[in-house]
């Protein structure tokens, strides 16, 4: 291996520069370490990267900007809290975001599945009961033909007291 | 002081996973820094550096699950951090926001250096470190990796190598090439 060698060159540079690479077996790191103490450009490439080394070690640590670790852990809470709700309860979720209400996750589950629970028995009532409830409006036995004489609202109590005329014998 | 400031990186995590957010809080309060730092010198800017340092952290937390300890905390963050870098870095703004970043700090220390008091060490320190930066800044990204874990974070050649998946001779040959560019870059700047 000759001093003038340029690949020998850059092979000391690269891998017994300031950095000795961990993987060069003994022998090998003997003969690049005698290159570099035979050839003046290593050497004086050597002395540079030395230097550049030394600053770079001397670079100081940054502190952090004061209000990044209280942004950054309040970010983590919110994306736990995300986490902690239901997947039905977004919309819920949407709206206390709206208004930056922020109560606690288990609180906004049980609350929403309770608001379901009051809607779907509401549209079950309205839905199956409208019914029975126009059939109980009148006591009252219904004749065969019945004339309407007004259209309207009518209260149950006013219905009671009103009479039906029974038109079919009128009729005959 | 924090109340879990004695409590190990391994029963934080296990308190986290168990739903105790606070827990990881701590890890944030414990690494923040480390991660800033890396942040910082990787993409150049502090803007960036705060953005990713968020992620770094936002990330670790959603996948914290996932981390069956066959390494350290420390490992596994700064490998989540140097992923996190290196997707900021390809975006396309970032190196024009160093540079941006760069000429507005010199220009304000050439505004300082010219007013009536004299340039002390402080700002040709300053000043010095941006150059270093920059330069660090235009390394290819595995070369301004292996850079800043050793002398910025101060890990040894077997950390590195664990952090980035790669023997311990390719560490040192990064380092010496980088320190190569580093020098042909800097010139007779320094």
């Amino acid at each position: 291996m000759s001093p003038k060698d340029p690949i020998s060159c850059q092979r000391v540079q690269r891998e017994i520069g300031v950095h000795i690479s961990a993987d060069l077996m003994e022998p090998e790191k003997t003969l690049l370490r005698q290159h570099l103490l035979d050839c003046k450009d290593c050497q004086r490439e050597y002395e540079q990267m030395w230097h550049v080394s030394l600053i770079l070690d001397d670079l100081s640590a940054l502190s952090p900007p004061t209000d990044l670790l209280a942004d950054t852990q309040s970010k983590i809470r919110r994306v736990h809290h995300r986490q902690r709700l239901a997947s039905f309860v977004s919309p819920f979720n949407w709206l206390l975001s709206r208004f930056q209400l922020s109560p606690p996750s288990g609180l906004v589950n049980y609350a929403a599945i309770i608001f379901y629970v009051v809607v779907s028995v509401f549209l079950l009532k309205l839905a199956f009961l409208e019914e029975d409830t126009a059939m109980t409006l009148t006591t009252k036995p219904l004749p065969a033909k019945v004339r309407i004489v007004q259209i309207g609202s009518i209260k149950k109590s006013a219905l009671d007291s009103v009479s039906v005329e029974d038109i079919t014998h009128k009729e005959h | 002081m924090s109340k879990f400031s004695d409590v190990s990186d391994r029963q934080l995590i296990r308190q986290t996973v168990d739903g105790d957010v606070e827990s990881f809080n701590s890890l944030v309060e414990r690494y923040h820094g480390m991660v800033y730092n890396l942040a910082y010198r990787m993409l150049g800017n502090t803007n960036d550096a705060q953005d990713a340092t968020q992620e770094t952290f936002l990330e670790s937390f959603k996948s914290i699950r996932g981390f069956k300890f066959q390494s350290t905390f420390k490992t596994w963050l700064y490998r989540i951090a140097i992923n996190t870098c290196q997707q900021h870095l390809r975006k396309s703004d970032s190196r024009k926001r160093t540079m941006y970043s760069y000429t507005e700090d010199t220009k304000n220390i050439q505004r300082s250096t010219t007013g009536p008091t004299q340039p002390d060490q402080h700002l040709l320190k300053t000043e010095k470190e941006q150059i270093i930066q920059l330069a660090i800044g235009s390394l290819p990204s595995k070369q301004k990796t292996v850079v800043t874990l050793f002398y910025m974070q101060h890990l040894k050649y077997r950390e590195i190598a664990d952090v980035l998946g790669c023997s311990e001779g390719t560490v040192a040959s990064r380092l010496n090439t980088a320190i190569s560019n580093l020098k042909n870059l800097l010139g007779r700047r320094l």
